[in-house]
C-alpha cells in the first residue's frame, strides 16, 4: 500500500477529484461539502459517511493534511504538496482525454 | 418521568440495513433509540418518521467529535455508539439528504474495515479456543467455541457479498 509517487493515484473518482480541488484552501467538513456544491453547479452532493470516509482515507495517503485553524470539533484541511501534484496530473489525464476524442465525439454529435 | 423500555434484539453484522428499518419502524411507533448496549433502550415519544442510519467507523476514537460534527452539521443527529457501531437519525422529510453515503467507494471502504476487524477476532476465537481447549475439553466450551467460529465465518460471508454488489 505504499504509494509515494503521484502517478499512482490516477485515476480519481469524481468524489475524491472534487474534495480535493476544494481544498485548495483550508476548509472544515461542512466547508468543503458547501464548496463541492458550488463547484459542481449543485450536481455533487456529500454525504457525511462519504465526507468523512474521504477524508480520513486522503490524509491516511497525505494528498491531504490538518491545518493548525479550527478546533477539536471543526479541524480543518489542505492539499498537500503530493496532493497538488495529484490534481494536476488527474487534471491533464482528463483534458487529454477529452483532446484526443474532440473530433471523434464531434462526429457522433449530429448537432 | 419519560416512559422507556428495554428490548433483546439480536442483529448480525451484515444485517445493518435491517436494523435501520427496525429502529424507523419503532420510531413511528412511538419509540426512539437512546442507547444499544446488549439490549436496545427506547423512550416514549409522539409518533415519528425518522431515518436511522447505522455507520461502522474503524479508526480511533480520537477524532469522534469531528466525525459527530460532520454528521451534525448536515442534519443527522447522533443517537448512541456501539462498539465500532455509530447511530445517526434524520427526520423523513427534514433532510434533502436520506443518506449518509452518497457514493460506493467510501461505503465499501467502510465494510471492507468491517471485514478486516471480522477476520482478527475469527483468528483470536480460534488461538483462544485452541490453548483453552488444549487444557481441557468440557462440552460446552467446545459448543461454544464452534458456534462463535460459525458465526463469524457467516458474518465475513455475508459482509463479502454485501462488499461485492455494492462494486458491481
Amino acid at each position: 500500500m505504499k504509494r509515494t509517487s503521484p502517478e499512482q493515484f490516477l485515476p480519481l473518482t469524481q468524489t475524491t477529484y472534487y474534495i480535493l480541488i476544494s481544498l485548495i484552501t483550508p476548509l472544515h467538513g461542512y466547508g468543503i461539502m458547501q464548496k463541492v456544491e458550488e463547484i459542481s453547479n449543485r450536481e455533487v452532493t456529500l454525504g457525511p459517511g462519504t465526507l468523512y470516509g474521504a477524508l480520513s482515507k486522503l490524509e491516511k495517503e497525505k494528498l491531504i493534511q490538518k491545518t493548525d485553524e479550527g478546533d477539536d470539533r471543526k479541524k480543518c484541511y489542505i492539499l498537500t504538496d503530493l496532493g497538488k501534484e495529484v490534481v494536476k496530473l488527474e487534471w491533464q489525464r482528463l483534458n487529454n482525454l477529452v483532446e484526443v476524442s474532440r473530433l471523434i465525439v464531434e462526429k457522433i454529435g449530429g448537432n | 418521568m419519560t416512559k422507556t423500555k428495554k428490548v433483546f434484539r439480536i442483529f448480525w453484522a451484515w444485517q445493518d440495513h435491517k436494523e435501520e428499518k427496525w429502529l424507523n419502524e419503532m420510531a413511528r411507533k412511538g419509540w426512539a433509540l437512546i442507547s444499544y448496549k446488549y439490549l436496545y433502550t427506547f423512550k416514549k415519544i409522539e409518533p415519528t418518521r425518522y431515518i436511522y442510519k447505522l455507520d461502522y467507523k474503524a479508526t480511533s476514537d480520537e477524532d469522534l467529535k469531528e466525525y459527530k460534527m460532520i454528521f451534525e452539521e448536515t442534519g443527522w443527529e447522533y443517537v448512541t455508539q456501539y462498539g465500532k457501531w455509530h447511530y445517526f437519525r434524520t427526520l423523513e422529510n427534514g433532510n434533502q439528504l436520506t443518506e449518509i453515503y452518497t457514493e460506493n467507494e467510501f461505503q465499501i471502504e467502510a465494510y471492507k474495515n468491517l471485514l478486516r476487524n471480522l477476520t482478527i477476532l475469527l483468528i483470536s476465537i480460534l488461538i483462544i479456543s485452541g490453548i483453552v481447549l488444549s487444557f481441557y475439553r468440557p462440552a460446552f466450551i467446545i459448543g461454544f467455541s464452534t458456534a462463535l467460529y460459525f458465526i463469524t465465518i457467516l458474518c465475513i460471508v455475508k459482509v463479502k457479498q454485501k462488499i461485492n454488489k455494492l462494486k458491481v
